[in-house]
Formats: C-alpha cells, sequence, structure tokens
C-alpha cells in the first residue's frame, strides 16, 4: 500500500498525464469505489463504476487536491452516477430494496454468520449493504473509502454530526446481527452441517 | 466485555471502528474486510479506465475550475468576438467594417486576464496607434493622471473599442460587449483599471465621468 503522502505526489503526477501514476490512482480507489457503490446499486456496481472512471480520467486536470481530495472527489463522482441510474430505474437504493431479505437477515443470520465466519470482502460489503441506505453509506464511506466524518457529511449533503449518527447507528445494527457473544451460542463452522440454515445466503439471492 | 444478548456497541467504539483502529470487537474482522486489499475481479475494467485516461488526454483540457478565468480568456474569446460581432451588427452604434477588422485582428490571442492589469506606470509618451488605448489618448485637460496602465500587448484594438463602448453608454450589462469586456477585464470591478479609466485609487471617483475619450476625438485612432 502506497502511503497517503506519496499517493498527494501521485495525484499530481496522474494530473500531468502520467499513466502509471493513474493505473495506481485506480488500483488503490477503484476498490473502495466498486464496494461503494455495491451498497447503492448492487450488481450494477460494475458498470456504475466503469462510468465513474470514464468521468475521473476525463475530468482529472480540472480536478484541485490531493489523494484526501481524491477519494472525496471520486466518490462523489460514482455516487452521481449511481443516483443516474436509479433515477432511470426509478428504484431505491439497493440497500432498502429487497424486504423480505431484511427479514431473513434478522430471522436466520446466516449472512452475518458468514460474514464472521469466513470474512470475506464480498460477504462483509453485503452484510453492510443490508442496513438502511443513510447508514450503510456512512459506515462505507467512512470505512472503506476512508473518508472523514465532514467530507462524508458534504457527499451525502448532510452535517458532519448526522454522520457520526448514522455510522454509529449501522455499527450498532450489525453488531446486534453478529451472532451473540455467548459461547454455546457461537457459531462453529467445522462442526456445523453446512445445510444448517435454510436461509439462502446473500449471494446466492442475487 | 459483552452481553448474553448481542454485541455491544457505544459511540467511542464506533468511531475506532470507524478509524479503522483494532478495537477487539467482533465487527473489526468484518470491516477489515470490506476494506481488504483489491481482488482481481474488481480490477477488471482498468483497461477501460487508462484507454480513458490516454483519450481525455488527446483533448484540450475542459473544465478547469482553477483557472476559468484565463481557460475563458483563451477558449472562448473567438466565440465571444463572434457573438459580440453578432449583437453589435444588430445593435448597431458600430459599423460593420470595424466589427470586421476586429474580429481579424488579435482577438484569438488575448492574454489570461490576470495579467492584464499591471501597475500603473507613467507614459510621457502616447504609444503606437495600433495599441492605443483611452488612457493613453486622454485629452490632457482632464484632471486624471497622465499615467495609467501599461499598454497591453494583444487585441487592444477590441478592447479599446470594447472601453469606448463602456464609457460611452450607461452600462447596460446584459449587453454582450460589456460581459466580454468584463471577461477581458477578469472581473467587472476591473473593468476601470483594465480600460485604464480614473478609478477610485487615483480620482476617488469610481464614476468615468472626466478623462474619458469622448466619440469623435483623438482618441479613435481607427477612425
Amino acid at each position: 500500500m502506497t502511503a497517503p503522502e506519496d499517493l498527494d505526489a501521485v495525484v499530481t503526477a496522474a494530473q500531468r498525464g502520467d499513466e502509471t501514476a493513474f493505473r495506481l490512482l485506480y488500483r488503490t480507489q477503484q476498490p473502495a469505489l466498486l464496494r461503494y457503490l455495491r451498497v447503492l446499486v448492487g450488481e450494477d456496481a460494475e458498470d456504475v463504476a466503469s462510468e465513474a472512471w470514464l468521468q475521473i480520467a476525463r475530468d482529472l486536470r480540472a480536478f484541485s487536491g490531493d489523494w484526501d481530495g481524491f477519494r472525496g472527489w471520486t466518490a462523489t463522482i460514482a455516487r452521481h452516477r449511481a443516483m443516474d441510474l436509479l433515477r432511470a430505474q426509478r428504484r431505491r437504493p439497493q440497500a432498502s430494496a429487497p424486504i423480505e431479505f431484511l427479514t431473513e437477515m434478522s430471522a436466520g443470520d446466516d449472512t452475518a454468520d458468514r460474514a464472521v465466519e469466513l470474512v470475506s470482502t464480498d460477504a462483509a460489503v453485503a452484510l453492510i449493504a443490508s442496513l438502511p441506505q443513510e447508514m450503510a453509506e456512512a459506515v462505507m464511506l467512512r470505512v472503506v473509502v476512508g473518508l472523514d466524518a465532514n467530507t462524508t457529511g458534504k457527499i451525502l449533503g448532510r452535517r458532519a454530526g448526522a454522520v457520526r449518527t448514522a455510522a454509529y447507528r449501522g455499527l450498532k445494527q450489525l453488531a446486534a446481527r453478529l451472532p451473540p457473544p455467548t459461547e454455546e451460542r457461537r457459531p462453529d463452522p467445522w462442526s456445523r452441517p453446512v445445510t444448517t440454515s435454510a436461509a439462502p445466503a446473500l449471494k446466492e439471492m442475487r | 466485555m459483552s452481553t448474553p444478548e448481542e454485541w455491544p456497541m457505544d459511540r467511542t467504539t464506533a468511531e475506532s471502528l470507524l478509524r479503522g483502529d483494532r478495537t477487539g470487537h467482533p465487527l473489526d474482522r468484518v470491516l477489515a474486510a470490506a476494506s481488504a486489499p483489491a481482488g482481481d475481479r474488481e480490477l477488471a475494467g482498468e483497461a477501460a479506465a487508462m484507454a480513458a485516461f490516454r483519450a481525455a488526454a488527446q483533448t484540450p483540457a475542459r473544465r478547469r475550475p482553477s483557472a476559468v478565468r484565463s481557460a475563458l480568456a483563451k477558449l472562448l474569446t473567438l466565440k465571444v468576438a463572434a457573438v459580440a460581432f453578432a449583437t453589435t451588427a444588430t445593435i448597431g452604434g458600430v459599423s460593420l467594417a470595424a466589427n470586421t477588422s476586429t474580429l481579424s485582428g488579435p482577438a484569438g490571442v488575448a492574454e489570461p486576464p490576470v495579467t492584464v492589469s499591471r501597475p500603473a506606470q507613467p507614459r510621457p509618451s502616447t504609444p503606437a496607434p495600433s495599441r492605443t488605448r483611452p488612457s493613453a489618448s486622454r485629452p490632457a485637460s482632464t484632471p486624471a493622471s497622465p499615467s495609467g496602465p501599461s499598454t497591453r500587448s494583444s487585441a487592444p484594438d477590441r478592447t479599446t473599442e470594447l472601453c469606448r463602448e463602456f464609457g460611452r453608454r450607461d452600462r447596460d450589462w446584459n449587453d454582450e460587449r460589456f460581459r466580454e469586456l468584463e471577461r477581458r477585464a477578469g472581473a467587472r470591478n476591473r473593468i476601470d483599471r483594465f480600460c485604464g479609466f480614473p478609478a477610485g485609487s487615483r480620482t476617488g471617483d469610481p464614476r468615468r465621468t472626466t478623462g474619458w475619450p469622448k466619440p469623435g476625438s483623438s482618441a479613435e485612432p481607427r477612425r
């Protein structure tokens, strides 16, 4: 991982047209954008991310800022492109869409189990995406994109305090969905039959 | 550390988790997984992004908020001149021939406006006609200082004309010519200095009732 202060210089180099620098920016920032977009638009995240990078590449020379600013700027672009898509499709963001899925989450918590036990990136992002949108966005922008509360607030059009509260409530809900900490209920993936839960995993549902 | 029912969460722990600290909370692992390094699958769009980057490098820079004015001066001068031509041709007041000669002149090589207004320096002699500015040919009887901003090196005819129009008429800011002048000066409140008017800094009177070349006077070298 490149240190942030080095990435400041990388941003500048990319703005001057340095391809290697831009490639590094892409590789560093794309995963965060993609995962954030997954919370917003689900399976369309790849397409929306591609659109966002087209705009980033086109407007990079007009951008003014360092690596921190670049992260916020690209997240803003990604969010705008996601909202464009949602508007075009006249649908709500992914996180609040499948109501039966939320029921599954609170009842079976199989996805939560998997998130903790397997700790795959997909499962973790899916778990966060199951939160109400404002909480999911706050958590993703702060944890995955790595923005502070102020920047996150600007992107979401909310005050920093509201962002902190949303992120806190999101984490509280996530914690509540984790397997309870009591020893006898702690899941043991090695001894438990794979077919225990009837609830389908998130990936299977999509 | 925890209740039997569920994992606790408080604001302090939440802030630590959000910052990426290890807290000992099981969400550590979830959040770490969510921000894990990229998988190859996630970088599948790299080639397309690089292609977009190369394509953008081949086209002129667009929308530079940090340099809007210089971009305007460089990119829009011709368009503005064309619009101004149409406007003046419609409204009248300036002959078609004058406009034509203006358009064929140095309109495309305008400097970034920031560099235009330099500190006023004494100009004891009148510059060459092609670079004459209103200030340079101001009647000597006016109370205004004989000094003015140094002569601009580009688009003097058009600027002279715009400045003259600006001083002659009531300021109608909807007039395209005045907007062009505003662009050239960089800002509305810089037009006085830009045109070499006796601005408040010298006369204390921002109005240009004095020291302003009159139509038909010697201030119009091209007529």
